[in-house]
């Protein structure tokens, strides 16, 4: 039987939820974030809202192969009189594929568009190439995964930067937020390093999606918050 | 030096600036209050009374500028977008 699982046994199923939490967490952001574009017509909403739909798309293509490895096929052939009952992951293979091209393609896509948003000197050339980056990352992942844990890695470590700086201009009002996300990209950036070191230790990618939820968990109570004030005004 | 108010800036200058009148006020101090030129004022208050955001009220010969329902939920969206745009650091 194929395995294409990198967990340990007794975290099969628990990655599954995490997935889901992401994907919810990061579509309701881009729900809010498109419902502010509607009202002001700014098209930095716009490209938020793309962004943070393509990260969901990202868990959404994240759950399709862990769901499909993790779960085998019944299937029945009869050969004559003889009916035989089997296990197998046939055809499933196409849509583990799919589901590690797009995963890892729409994960880095999505943090790509999040940097872009917030660097200042935005430029199309700049995008071009960032976009022929996660292209490469995705393509040479099929064949070791490293390159799109270090490319993620790279995004993460920008963010944090930016949200780091952002920390230490910010006034007080403005610092509990940053904060929260600097620590929501310095949580996703150390995950990812983890992910790197599954090879040699299955537990590790216990860990890196532990400190993946926690980073994201992270992100909902800033948008706990958020919603908290919104609801004040 | 301030930085240049959007229009979306403006249009929440105005409402603010009536609102904190009580919800209403006459028109030479909205000019004051939400710091524009009479005719860019003009320009924007036919605007929001065609969005139906502020309306036009005469008392004995005065004439006086009042916000609406529309304009009370213009100005919570907008200190919701405020809060989102502080919140993730826009």
């Amino acid at each position: 039987m194929l395995t294409f699982v990198f967990s340990p046994r007794w975290f099969y199923g628990v990655d599954v939820i995490s997935s889901i939490i992401a994907l919810v967490i990061t579509f309701m952001i881009a729900g809010f974030s498109y419902k502010i574009y509607r009202f002001c017509k700014d098209k930095k909403y716009k490209y938020l809202t793309l962004s943070f739909i393509t990260l969901s798309a990202s868990f959404f293509f994240k759950l399709l192969t862990n769901i499909t490895v993790y779960y085998d096929v019944q299937k029945l052939s009869k050969l004559g009189t003889l009916i035989l009952e089997y296990t197998t992951l046939e055809g499933s293979d196409l849509l583990i594929s799919i589901g590690f091209i797009g995963h890892r393609f729409l994960f880095l896509a999505g943090f790509m568009g999040l940097f872009y948003l917030l660097y200042k000197h935005r430029d199309r050339k700049l995008l071009i190439v960032m976009t022929w980056l996660i292209l490469l990352a995705t393509w040479f992942s099929l064949r070791n995964y490293f390159f799109f844990h270090a490319t993620a890695i790279l995004f993460m470590a920008l963010l944090f930067w930016y949200y780091y700086n952002a920390c230490k201009d910010a006034k007080n009002k403005k610092k509990k937020s940053l904060r929260y996300l600097m620590f929501t990209f310095w949580f996703l950036g150390i995950s990812q390093l983890s992910f790197v070191f599954v090879f040699f230790n299955l537990h590790m990618y216990a860990i890196a999606e532990s400190l993946q939820l926690i980073g994201f968990l992270l992100l909902l109570i800033n948008l706990i918050t958020l919603f908290g004030k919104a609801k004040k005004c | 030096m301030a930085q240049r108010r959007s229009r979306i800036d403006i249009i929440n200058d105005i409402l603010e600036a009536i609102q904190r009148k009580g919800g209403k006020i006459k028109p030479t101090h909205l000019m004051y209050k939400a710091n524009l030129s009479h005719k860019l004022m003009t320009s924007y208050l036919e605007e929001l009374m065609d969005k139906a955001l502020v309306e036009e009220l005469m008392e004995k010969t005065n004439k006086y500028l009042i916000i609406t329902d529309d304009g009370y939920k213009f100005l919570q969206k907008f200190k919701q977008m405020r809060e989102f745009q502080e919140s993730f650091g826009f």
